[in-house]
């Protein structure tokens, strides 16, 4: 009955319109157009943004994942490239791994070079290198790290990472640079993974496997059905494993402060946890807007996943003026202490995320604030410590 | 995932997505305006997709939400008009005709079951997964639009 069954509703079965074929097209070709516009409206410059993913928060237009092609050569050092060799501790060049995977794919060779863990975010240098090439790369095809070089084999090809085998999605907040090197075709990708988003916790040794070898055929790809949720096997062909010892974790501090704090206009908010590494401070901030409805009246799918705009919007009128600031609201860093990686990075409807460097001389008391006219509102204060 | 890539896989489902939005909406035109807001919906939730192998079932996804949503909208008046605008249009095949009837007069969601099903070759363990239905669920919406579409088949040849 099945076969031909199939043969007569082939028979109903009209082929596909050319309006739906047009319609398709044009759609898909807005889209790309929008992307490509908003790509060079982040950065006119030297640099190539992209969003990606976020799990933890929903946000209007923020940058969760940001790629950077950076137009100049780089050294090879993790720390220089994220956070400025000043900005971290004594203690941050002991959590950098070297040397920790080598494969060779035709004639590209794949390094790791080095890897970092810092309780809460994974630090990943590697470098792919055309051994053909007689010259160092051009910086004209520099591109967006998570994808592959035009006619390159190998590079990155899939919007994960393996964490002990398991399939994990590119954290909200994550972040990534690539730059050639002065070496004969070598390209060098700088990525630093914001665990914490996603709420994973690394312990002693620990494996990892990127998405940089020869891209796996989508069909090829294997899935496991793990508690009802399909996880996609981690293809060995197409990636690259290393063990990173996660065992370091001397020096960092968490904090759950949760002193509530309520605002002239009745919002209401506390800080829920504060982790100083040698590396960041890292701050969840949590707030009540009772303006906010309840039913968000933008355009919602069944999964609600963009049922936030409303509320993200009026989170957005303060939260990302906030400011670490001492108890006299003096700010505790500069403008020219932050790099653009710093301050808020991410909100919702009830949370933020808040990123800033490292300092041996945080301030006993310190808040996050509200600048006005450059000036902490003391009265929309959150107290971290 | 990239714009670039992103308009790759969705274009070598097409077929399958014209397929799927036509047999809950039976009208060309809905089809085209179906697969944009889905293409839309689907490219500004991207991030969402957590497996890249589960894209076309992702998309298929938010088509058949969109379809139902578009459905919902319309009046019966609008829908009993489409039938027959779609009837006059197969005339050659008897059999044909009679099957796309039949197919006219299923619900949308069994509608889709069976293109998905007999004419994709989903399994019923893909389609209870792609649509978070329970597998039994699907298998009775097949039961029944197999036992209709026979008995339309059977009485009128």
């Amino acid at each position: 009955m099945n076969n031909e069954l199939k043969k007569q509703l082939e028979a109903t079965m009209p082929e596909v319109p050319d309006s739906f074929h047009q319609a398709m097209c044009r759609t898909l070709q807005s889209i790309a157009d929008e992307q490509k516009e908003a790509n060079d409206m982040l950065n006119p410059k030297t640099v190539k943004h992209i969003s990606r993913s976020t799990i933890i928060l929903c946000f209007i237009a923020a940058l969760l994942v940001t790629s950077v092609a950076a137009a100049v050569t780089l050294n090879t050092d993790l720390f220089m490239i994220f956070l400025g060799k000043d900005k971290a501790s004594e203690a941050a060049p002991t959590l950098i791994q070297y040397d920790l995977a080598h494969k060779t794919v035709g004639q590209y060779e794949i390094d790791v070079r080095e890897a970092a863990y810092d309780g809460m975010s994974l630090f990943v240098c590697y470098s792919l290198t055309d051994t053909t090439a007689t010259e160092p790369l051009d910086t004209s095809i520099l591109e967006d790290p998570f994808c592959q070089l035009e006619g390159w084999d190998v590079g990155w090809w899939h919007d994960g990472i393996w964490i002990n085998g398991v399939d994990c999605d590119i954290m909200g907040g994550s972040t990534a640079l690539s730059s050639r090197s002065d070496k004969n075709g070598e390209w060098l990708c700088y990525m630093l993974f914001r665990l914490d988003q996603s709420s994973l916790q690394l312990s002693g040794s620990t494996t990892i496997s990127l998405p940089i070898a020869k891209a796996v055929p989508f069909d090829a790809l294997q899935f496991i059905d793990v508690d009802g949720e399909m996880q996609l096997l981690c293809p060995e062909e197409g990636t690259v494993t290393f063990t990173l010892d996660c065992s370091r974790t001397d020096g960092i501090k968490h904090l759950t402060p949760n002193i509530d704090v309520s605002f002239p206009n009745g919002n209401t908010a506390r800080v829920t946890r504060a982790d100083f590494t040698p590396l960041k401070l890292y701050v969840k901030l949590s707030y009540e807007i009772p303006e906010l409805p309840e039913e968000p009246t933008d355009w919602s799918d069944e999964a609600a996943v963009n049922a936030y705009f409303e509320a993200s919007s009026s989170a957005l009128r303060w939260v990302n003026r906030m400011a670490l600031v001492d108890e006299q609201g003096q700010p505790v860093f500069t403008a020219d202490q932050l790099s653009e990686y710093d301050g808020c990075e991410s909100w919702g409807d009830h949370t933020a995320s808040f990123v800033f460097p490292y300092s041996d001389q945080y301030p006993k008391h310190m808040y996050l604030a509200v600048m006005e006219n450059g000036k902490a509102d003391m009265q929309r204060a959150v107290q971290i410590r | 995932m990239d714009a670039a890539s992103f308009q790759q896989q969705a274009m070598l489902h097409e077929r399958l997505l014209y397929r799927l939005s036509y047999s809950m909406l039976r009208n060309n035109d809905d089809c085209a305006d179906a697969v944009q807001e889905t293409l839309l919906r689907a490219w500004q939730n991207r991030e969402h997709l957590k497996n890249p192998g589960a894209f076309k079932a992702w998309l298929c996804r938010i088509l058949v939400n969109t379809c139902k949503d578009m459905l919902r909208k319309k009046s019966r008046v609008q829908q009993v008009e489409l039938n027959e605008e779609l009837a006059a249009d197969d005339t050659n095949d008897q059999r044909t005709f009679l099957l796309n009837e039949a197919l006219s007069q299923l619900p949308p969601e069994q509608r889709s079951a069976v293109i998905l099903h007999y004419l994709e070759g989903w399994s019923v363990w893909e389609i209870a997964q792609t649509f978070d239905l329970p597998a039994g669920t699907v298998k009775t919406r097949l039961m029944y639009a197999r036992k209709h579409l026979s008995k339309v088949l059977s009485e009128e040849v």
